[in-house]
């Protein structure tokens, strides 16, 4: 028996070092390699479909490597309660909270938060500065709060506050899009945070966000 | 859907309304939102709709129940630079002080229950509160703060207060305080929280934060 533990470890560790005989290297998209789950752990493949294999997020899907555990558990919780009612959520998330048992999305939430997470990069790196701003200092002057003081100086996020850093672009200017147009009413402040940004000032804040990585954040 | 249409029409007529104004003139707009019910909401959604505080990456204090002369003194202390805060500096500068009383009696006149979350030794810190500690030359907090933790006047309100944040600020005295504020009644404070523990501190916040 102890034979075929050993014989079995071997393959593993030579199939982890090669990595997937048909992929092409490519070297601006390292792929993380992921702790995989216990073979018993939660069913990872059923969110990575859409979120991506190393969870970076893809077009409709938000990056989940990284983010806040108790915050993902919040959003599952609101897709199933139907609070979180934003077009796509509605399409997909709904169902998919409806038959995840509570466990099961605390199970994927913890394994989700542990990846790490790497910036989208996909805003508009002349907006950076703006965007900065904005996230610092908000706009007292025009009833805009700042971003920093939930979000944190790094926009890491803690506990059920989300991690913003690094998100894509286009998710990030989506949600505050669409709370404007009365979608989540639920998740305050947002709603009121939102309202008062022009769409100008949510094209700098998208863009900065998506630049934020650890490295950057500290600048 | 109804109900978001409706709003999107409203929007359009306030987006044509400013824009006609706009063309009239352009400091009609500059001063729109500076009312005080607007800035009354803009301290709300930090501070929490009931004023009791909100834990976001950093503790943001409650407001509800606080002394109307202390918030009004904050308010220009920060807008004047002599209480350091990065945020709150912008903010206080972004609020006419005409508008100061208003707004601090609005948040004078609410109050929710505490929020809670302090993690010390509750009973040390109702003893510490009541009687000080004689032996640190720590004086009672109740002689200036009153024996509810409600203050007056000038001196803050401390029951309910967020824990973190009561940490927070008895732990980083003078470097957001302190400084030229010799003669002020915050100057009362440097001796008395550089002569608590960490402990001490955690328990005196753990105690008062839940005070309603």
């Amino acid at each position: 028996m102890k034979h075929i533990g050993l014989t079995v470890a071997s393959l593993v560790i030579s199939l982890w070092a090669t990595g997937p005989l048909c992929a092409q290297p490519d070297a601006s998209y390292p792929l993380a390699l992921l702790p995989l789950p216990a073979a018993n752990g939660p069913p990872v493949k059923n969110c990575t479909y859409c979120h991506g294999v190393s969870a970076q997020g893809l077009a409709t899907a938000p990056r989940l490597a990284g983010q806040r555990a108790a915050y993902i558990e919040k959003e599952l919780s609101a897709f199933r309660g139907h609070e979180r009612d934003n077009p796509l959520s509605q399409l997909y998330m709904w169902n998919v909270a409806a038959n995840l048992k509570p466990e099961t999305g605390r199970e994927l939430a913890v394994y989700f938060s542990q990846l790490p997470p790497r910036a989208a990069a996909d805003g508009n790196r002349g907006l950076f500065d703006e965007g900065r701003a904005l996230y610092q200092q908000g706009v007292p002057n025009a009833n805009i709060v700042t971003c920093v003081v939930c979000h944190g100086p790094n926009a890491e996020g803690v506990r059920d506050i989300p991690r913003l850093g690094g998100l894509s672009y286009l998710y990030l200017k989506r949600r505050m899009e669409e709370w404007n147009k009365g979608y989540h009413p639920t998740a305050r402040p947002m709603p009121q945070v939102a309202r008062e940004l022009s769409p100008a000032e949510i094209d700098a804040l998208a863009s900065y966000l998506s630049f934020l990585d650890e490295e950057t954040a500290s600048k | 859907m109804i109900a978001i249409h409706g709003r999107n029409a409203l929007y359009s007529i306030a987006l044509a309304s400013a824009v006609v104004a706009a063309g009239f003139s352009g400091s009609a707009v500059a001063g729109a939102g500076g009312g005080v019910q607007d800035k009354i909401e803009y301290c709300q959604v930090c501070h929490g709709e009931t004023g009791r505080g909100f834990y976001g990456y950093y503790a943001i204090p409650r407001l509800a129940g606080q002394q109307p002369g202390y918030i009004e003194n904050q308010l220009r202390d920060y807008a004047s630079g002599l209480r350091h805060n990065s945020v709150m500096g912008g903010v206080a500068r972004g609020v006419s002080p005409a508008t100061y009383g208003a707004i601090a009696a609005h948040f004078h006149a609410m109050n929710p229950a505490p929020l809670g979350g302090g993690g010390g030794n509750v009973a040390l810190g109702r003893e510490i509160f009541a009687n000080g500690l004689p032996e640190s030359n720590v004086p009672a907090c109740s002689a200036c703060h009153g024996p509810d933790a409600h203050g007056t006047g000038q001196i803050p309100r401390l029951a309910g207060q967020l824990p973190s944040y009561l940490v927070k600020t008895l732990s980083n005295w003078s470097p957001e305080r302190g400084h030229s504020s010799a003669g002020g009644l915050s100057a009362l404070m440097v001796p008395t929280t550089h002569n608590l523990t960490a402990a001490q501190i955690a328990a005196v916040a753990a105690y008062v934060g839940g005070l309603r």
